[in-house]
Formats: structure tokens, sequence, C-alpha cells
């Protein structure tokens, strides 16, 4: 530890700027933790008025990853892919993310394993929004290791599955993502930590933002 | 007579860029070093040059200049890429075709003898440029006496010489700008009174590397080369094969794999007594109720380590299965000569290892089948559905650093559209928006919306050919 108010050299140089003390739906908060993100759903609050929103929040980690020089992927369990033209949007350079199609949660749990233990990519996102996740405790284990130490965002996109997590306690942080309109037609992107090892506490987090063509 | 000729395919990273964006021929474009405020431009197109852009400026300096620039990155692999399909191209006119180590675009071909097939060299020269052209590259060549003679000719677009001599007192002459060497390295000897290239190649031979870098060491090399050289032509890819008939057909998984490894250590023995690596294999399974299994295997790397081969192998066969015993059992292999680069005595560790994911890549294929790594490819089509491809990715490209920007709601497309069975329970939110394209295909016109259904926004159509109802995916 070095002596209080003295900051080593290494932390100047850092890629990652610092979190701030201000909690964040962002790849420099989330970065080297294994995260859940869930679909509204039946989550208490919710109108109507709320839809879904997880691919639209994955999206922005990938933008602010690629920000930072970090590749990211993509790994698909069978569930369909997110409109490309949409990921450009949003600033995505779509030639830097790689898409991995697979069919079934468990080849998406081997195909995550060894995207993440390779060290190559700050960012993997596992698309279980059509699937059951079937990663056993002593694997996400693994992964909680791996992406702490090859400094790697692990962000699961889970279909809504009522209160509990669908993978278990051992996620770093598990959100509700969602979107709502009002009525001069703009969109805001709306994520809620239900729970944040990192922080001890629940905290919301909301962008405003627009809708695809024709929508806003 | 040696004759070697150059292809100069002009400016090829740029018109890779234009060929990719073909919207861009009429506006200002260059080719960058790195999407960011302190890359260099290394290529500018006309407009650009006539709007005030020149080579070597930040391009947060040429962005100043003129703000409509449309700036770009070409990666090394899209530029090998690109050089690849060249050469095989040009192979179907000569059997000798060299890159050029230090101008992606030139390309040296072995002219000798040919003008008895076409008629004449010129002949010959105008048929391999109306090829080029068809893969759309415009290019020039020239055919001359030497190496650098014909590279310095088809940079100014001179189609050939009278003579040896003539060739040497027109190279003599010519202006050190046609020479690929690096902006501040031509700044600076115009500064040192070096305008030609006859005054470059007078320099003293012992300060240019050290002077002014390895690019320009190894042109001036060229320049001042005594012997004309033959083309050196890469060689063609070796295809090995091997085959085995067992004495009684295999069912098990076990003496199958057995077998194929065995021929697979007789390929590896092979390719390494010629010094060569394996690019790729494909297995050919032939069984015993006339089905034939065909699998294709390739590492991220060509490679003669016999490790990474099994491993792939047996991953793949861990999924694979055969409708009936195998009779008989064939590899073919691709070898491939593998340029081993210089170890660096002070080597920068990236922060992000691209041959560890390329490893990962083709372990996956391996294992899950060979076009499950892939990438988005943009088109311009107008159905929702024709909008993006997805092209087999082997290396992990690294991504533009790009701010993102506002939040726009993101959706997502199904495989297959979904019919309607019914339109009880949504509330419409937008639409129609109309969507025709391809009429020569009497392609039907479709009104696409989005309507709301419980917490979920969907994305549907009309398809108005079969007055069917569709849900082409959602919003997320």
């Amino acid at each position: 530890m070095p002596p209080r108010g003295v900051r080593r050299a290494t932390a100047l140089t850092s890629d990652h700027s610092p979190a701030s003390d201000r909690p964040s739906w962002s790849f420099d908060e989330l970065c080297g933790r294994i995260c859940e993100v869930r679909p509204v759903g039946a989550a208490p609050g919710a109108s109507d008025a709320h839809a879904s929103a997880v691919l639209t929040a994955a999206v922005r980690l990938i933008a602010q990853s690629q920000s930072r020089g970090e590749p990211a992927a993509w790994i698909s369990a069978g569930s369909p892919l997110f409109f490309p033209p949409d990921a450009a949007a949003n600033g995505i350079d779509l030639d830097g993310v790689v898409v991995i199609r697979l069919t079934d949660g468990q080849s998406a749990a081997v195909a995550t394993d060894q995207l993440v233990r390779c060290g190559a990519f700050g960012l993997v996102v596992v698309d279980f929004t059509t699937v059951t996740p079937s990663i056993p405790d002593g694997i996400l284990g693994r992964l909680a290791g791996l992406a702490r130490s090859n400094a790697v965002l692990v962000l699961f996109l889970c279909a809504s599955g009522g209160d509990y997590s669908a993978l278990g306690s051992l996620v770093s942080l598990r959100a509700l993502a969602r979107s709502r309109s009002d009525d001069e037609g703009k969109f805001f992107l709306e994520i809620t930590a239900e729970k944040d090892k990192k922080r001890g506490h629940s905290w919301s987090w909301a962008e405003v933002g627009h809708g695809p063509p024709g929508l806003s | 007579m040696v004759h070697p000729a150059c292809l100069d395919v002009v400016r090829l990273p740029l018109q890779i860029v234009l060929n990719r964006n073909p919207e861009w021929k009429e506006r200002p474009v260059a080719v960058v070093s790195e999407d960011a405020p302190l890359g260099t431009v290394l290529f500018i197109n006309r407009v650009a040059e006539q709007a005030g852009v020149q080579r070597g400026l930040r391009y947060a300096a040429a962005l100043s200049i003129c703000p409509e620039l449309h700036g770009s990155v070409v990666g090394d692999t899209e530029i090998q890429n690109a050089i690849d399909s060249l050469v095989s191209l040009l192979q179907r006119f000569t059997p000798h075709v060299e890159e050029c180590a230090f101008d992606p675009g030139a390309l040296w071909l072995d002219a000798h003898g040919l003008d008895a097939l076409y008629g004449s060299v010129s002949e010959w020269a105008l048929a391999v440029r109306a090829a080029v052209r068809g893969q759309g590259y415009f290019s020039r060549i020239c055919v001359g006496y030497s190496r650098f003679g014909s590279y310095a000719g088809a940079k100014r677009a001179v189609r050939g010489f009278q003579s040896s001599a003539d060739e040497r007192r027109w190279v003599r002459g010519a202006p050190i700008s046609l020479l690929p060497l690096p902006p501040e390295v031509e700044q600076r000897l115009q500064q040192l009174g070096t305008t030609t290239v006859g005054e470059f190649c007078a320099l003293p031979r012992e300060g240019i590397r050290s002077r002014f870098g390895m690019q320009t060491d190894a042109v001036y090399r060229l320049a001042t080369e005594p012997e004309v050289l033959p083309v050196q032509g890469a060689d063609a890819p070796a295809v090995l094969r091997a085959q085995m008939v067992p004495d009684s057909p295999l069912s098990s998984t076990t003496t199958l794999l057995s077998a194929i490894e065995g021929l697979l250590l007789d390929l590896l023995s092979q390719t390494v007594s010629a010094a060569q690596h394996m690019r790729r294999i494909e297995l050919e399974l032939d069984c015993e109720n006339g089905s034939c299994l065909r699998e294709a295997l390739q590492p991220a790397t060509p490679s003669r380590d016999a490790a990474v081969w099994l491993r792939l192998l047996r991953l793949r066969f861990e999924s694979l299965h055969t409708p009936a015993s195998v009779q008989r059992i064939t590899l073919h292999a691709e070898a491939a000569t593998v340029k081993q680069p210089q170890s660096e005595l002070f080597s920068t560790a990236p922060r992000r290892d691209r041959a560890a994911a390329a490893r990962v890549f083709a372990l996956l294929r391996a294992r899950f089948g060979n076009d499950v790594v892939c990438r988005m490819v943009l088109q311009s089509e107008h159905r929702p559905d024709r909008r993006f491809v997805l092209m087999p990715l082997d290396q992990l490209p690294l991504p533009a650093r790009i701010r993102p920007a506002e939040i726009q709601l993101v959706r997502r497309i199904l495989d297959q559209p979904v019919e309607l069975a019914s339109r009880r329970g949504l509330r419409p939110a937008a639409g129609p928006f109309v969507v025709s394209g391809k009429w020569w295909e009497q392609e039907a016109e479709r009104h696409y919306y989005y309507a709301w259904r419980g917490r979920q926004i969907l994305w549907i159509y009309h398809d108005c050919g079969t007055n069917r109802w569709f849900i082409q995916g959602g919003v997320e």
C-alpha cells in the first residue's frame, strides 16, 4: 500500500479511470466482475409503459469497452442476435465484435470459459434470454476468479425469472434493465441494481436516449 | 532476357476503403493509421487533396482543414487478404508472382516467355490490368528490364522501356516522390536537396538505415541492386494426401480416431521433411452404407505441432457421429510455408493477446463447427433481414476507438420471422413504414410497425404479397 496521498504511477497510466463514487452502468464500474441483467418482467414498480432493455444495456457496455480499445465478444446460446445497424447507431464498430453462435446453454458456458480464460477480451456478453442458464456454481466461481485476474467484464443476459437470480449467488451484480418513454417521445434506459456485492446496496441509474428509427 | 513486370495497385488501402464504402467515391477520404486525433493520414484521394489535406498530417489537423473528410483505418489482415486474392488471380497469367516487402500495392510478375502466348508482352500486360480491374482495383503495369525500373515505371504510368540503358536513364531522373518513403523521410531528403532517384541512390549506403529507418533502407537496397534478380514467386500451397482402407470396417470412435491419428502423423512428417506447415486438413470418411462424411479442421495459424492437430481432431470427434461403419479414411492436407518473424529484443507485451484469441477460435470451431465464430458485416439493402450478413472470423480484430453515441434502443431480429396468428392484444406504437426492394425479383412490399404486447415492444410487418402478418423481432 503506498503512503496516504501518494498514487502509484501505474494507476496514473492505467487505461481505466478509477470508478467514481456514484455507481453507474458503465464499463469502468463493472470491469472484472460477473454481472447478470434481466428484463423488467414482474419487477415491483414496473408499469405497462416499461419495456425490456437488456440488449440496449449490453450494447451500451460494448460501446464503452470499444472506446477504451477493449475487444468484445457476444455469445449467443440459441438466442436471436441484436440488429447490427442499431448497434452501429450506438457507436459500435461491428468489425470489432466477435459473435459466437451456439445452440445451447452448455456450449455457451464452455465458450465463455475459454474466452474469459484466454484474456484477449475486455467484455464477454452471454445471451441466455431464450434458454435456461446451465452454469454450475463451480464453473461460475472459476469464471469470477478469471474475470477478476484478466480484467474481463462477463455480462449474462437472462430471461425474466421473478425475484431470484438465474445464475445463483456468485454473480457480483444483478440488475434489471428497462426502457421508458415520455410524452415528448424520448426514451430512458433505466438500470436498477438489485444486488451489488461491491457497493453493498441497491442503486439505480438512468440515461436519456431515443428509440430505433420510426419509434422516436 | 529477363522481363520483370511490376503491377502497382494504386494506393491499395485507399481502394479497399472505397470498395467498402462506394458512396464515398465523390467525397474527401483518407486512410489513417488510427481512428484518433493523433492518427496519421497515410493515403488520400483526389477530392481530399484538392481540399488541402496532405499525407503525414495528424487526423485532427486534416479534419480542421476539411471537416467533411471521411477517415478510415485499414488493418493489416484486410490488406493481406486483398493481396492474397490478387496473387491468386495473377497466377493465372504467370507462374511467378512476388509481393513487394515495403509497398503493399506493388507486385512483381515474371513476363518472360509470355509474348508467344499473348502476341506481345504489351498484350499480356493489358490482359493483366483488365483482370485486376475486374476485381475492383485500378492498377498500372510496367514491363521493364530490372525490378526497380519496372517498379518506378509503374508508379509513373510508364508502360515499358526501349532498352535497359533507357530504363536506367529514366529512373535516375525520376523524382523521389514516387518512392514509398515515409512522409517525414521524404520531407527531410528534399530539405537536403535530394530530389531525384539518382541523387537518392548516390547517398552513402552506411547511414541510410540509422538515419532514415528500415523501410527507407529496403527501398534503397532495391534501387541500388547491382544484378537483376529473377522474380521470386511464392509456392502454390501443396496438397498432401493420405489414405487408409482398414481390414474390417471401423465402428468404434476410439479405433477410428486412432487410425486417423496415424494418418495425420504421417502427413505431419511429410510436411516437416518439406520444411512446411499444415494450414488445413480435410477428412473424408467413406461409410459402409455409401454415405461420405466430410469434415475440415484449421488451427489458428499453420502448424506442424502434432499436439495442436490431435487436440483439434479429438474435439471434433466429441460431437461427430458416423452414420455407419467406416471402410475408407482419406486425409487431404494443405501445406504452407510460414514466414517466421524476427524476434524483438525489447518486446512490449500488448494488453490483450490476439494470438490467444485466435487459438480459442480454432478450438471452438473444432468443437462446435466451422461457422460458430463470425462477425457482422452491414450491407446496403432495404429489407431488415438483408441488412447484414455473418462472415467467418479467424483473427481477433482490434476495435476502432469510437466515441459512444447517444443511446438508441436496440432491436432484436429473429433468424426467421414468426407468423403472427392473431393481432389481438397488440397496441399500435408506430407505423407503417413501407419497405420494398428488388422489384425485378417481384419481391412483395412490406409494411413495418411497432406494437406493444404487454411490456414488450414488438417489431412486426404485414407482407402485402401474402396478406399475412409476421414478427420480425422486438425492441429490447
